[in-house]
């Protein structure tokens, strides 16, 4: 019975949030099938901690942090840092739909490095604040506040672009 | 400029591919879920398991200082023991045997091995085993089950193998089963309550 409940408050809160939770997995790293990977683990370890994370009314910020971390460890492993395919060579079409759903913006956002685009996500497309962002990102607030403004720099010329 | 950005970004991508059906997030969570409680119940009953098992190895440990069985702990010059000091030793291993597969040492018996689940907030017997008591609010230690859950405790006979379980259903979904065989700690359900409850104040987990 109180299975049934637990399943059936965590089914909602997926079912309504899961597209959301996805899209920002998808900003960070830049990648469909890995943004799936990234939503499935969070949705796993919420699902594991629901009780204790439902109580606290804090189930997006729950998985909102693991998308981030867990993209954070993902990008320490040595083999992601491999270049994969082959150099020189044209890439496979990416398996991702139109590629005019992404503008040049996205593009320009994936450019950054992890630490900045991550900033910007959660800073400024979520609008956290700067406590907020150093807190889910794990470093200081100056760290927060130098990422942003580094990065705000580097898309500046694309913003500019787009509005011309 | 804020505002600006957000909705720039909010519009620079789409909602991507479909998602996967919802089963598919929820099994995987269940899988993930049973394997945290497995770990964590094996962990426990590990502990449980050696502090079961010390005052045994203490007693042992007791005998050979008293020379009644000695046991040779180093390589040593010393003569290997007698035939009848190790029928000793034989008798003193089989006395600890519980039931075919149990042995003290062993006990408690993994939660999933119980022969008894939860329905609810009552205990009842998985096929093929007998409950032939049940003590429906027993006193138990609050140092082994969390404040706010229910315990249940019962008496049940499994493949000629009497044992007790002591267990608890929380409100948060949480819960666990404690199983001894009958004779480890005591021979009637009462006295092995009390004989557990005194054990988990001074300790020992529950689960």
């Amino acid at each position: 019975m109180r299975s049934e409940g637990r399943e059936q408050a965590y089914v909602e809160f997926v079912t309504a949030r899961q597209t959301h939770l996805r899209r920002i997995a998808y900003s960070i790293c830049g990648d469909w099938h890995q943004a799936d990977d990234l939503l499935q683990t969070a949705l796993t370890k919420l699902y594991v901690a629901w009780p204790r994370v439902q109580r606290r009314g804090t189930e997006e910020a729950y998985v909102r942090r693991i998308i981030t971390r867990a993209n954070v460890d993902e990008h320490r492993r040595p083999w992601r840092r491999e270049a994969p395919g082959l150099e020189g060579l044209d890439r496979a079409t990416d398996a991702e739909g139109d590629p005019t759903d992404r503008t040049a913006l996205f593009a320009a956002l994936q450019a950054l490095p992890p630490m900045q685009r991550k900033t910007v996500v959660l800073r400024h497309w979520l609008q956290l604040s700067v406590q907020e962002t150093a807190h889910e990102l794990g470093i200081s607030e100056g760290t927060v506040k130098s990422h942003s403004a580094r990065a705000l720099a580097r898309l500046q010329n694309v913003l500019t672009l787009e509005e011309r | 400029m804020t505002n600006d950005l957000r909705d720039r970004i909010e519009s620079s991508f789409g909602d991507g591919p479909p998602h996967p059906p919802i089963d598919v997030r929820l099994e995987a969570g269940r899988r993930a879920l049973r394997r945290r409680r497995f770990a964590s119940s094996g962990a426990i009953a590990a502990v449980v398991a050696a502090l079961a098992f010390t005052p045994y190895a203490v007693s042992r440990m007791d005998d050979d200082a008293a020379g009644t069985i000695p046991i040779a702990r180093t390589p040593s010059s010393t003569p290997s023991p007698s035939a009848s000091e190790n029928q000793d030793r034989g008798r003193r291993h089989t006395s600890t045997t519980i039931a075919p597969g149990h042995t003290y040492a062993q006990n408690p018996i993994p939660r999933e091995d119980s022969p008894v689940r939860f329905q609810g907030d009552r205990l009842v017997a998985k096929h093929g085993a007998h409950i032939t008591a049940r003590a429906s609010d027993p006193a138990v230690s609050t140092a082994a089950v969390p404040a706010g859950c229910t315990a249940r405790a019962v008496a049940v006979t499994d493949a000629g193998t009497d044992l007790f379980v002591l267990g608890y259903t929380c409100p948060d979904g949480a819960w666990d089963l404690f199983t001894e065989t009958a004779g480890a700690r005591e021979d009637t359900l009462p006295a092995w309550l009390a004989a557990v409850k005194s054990a988990q104040d001074g300790g020992e987990g529950v689960r």
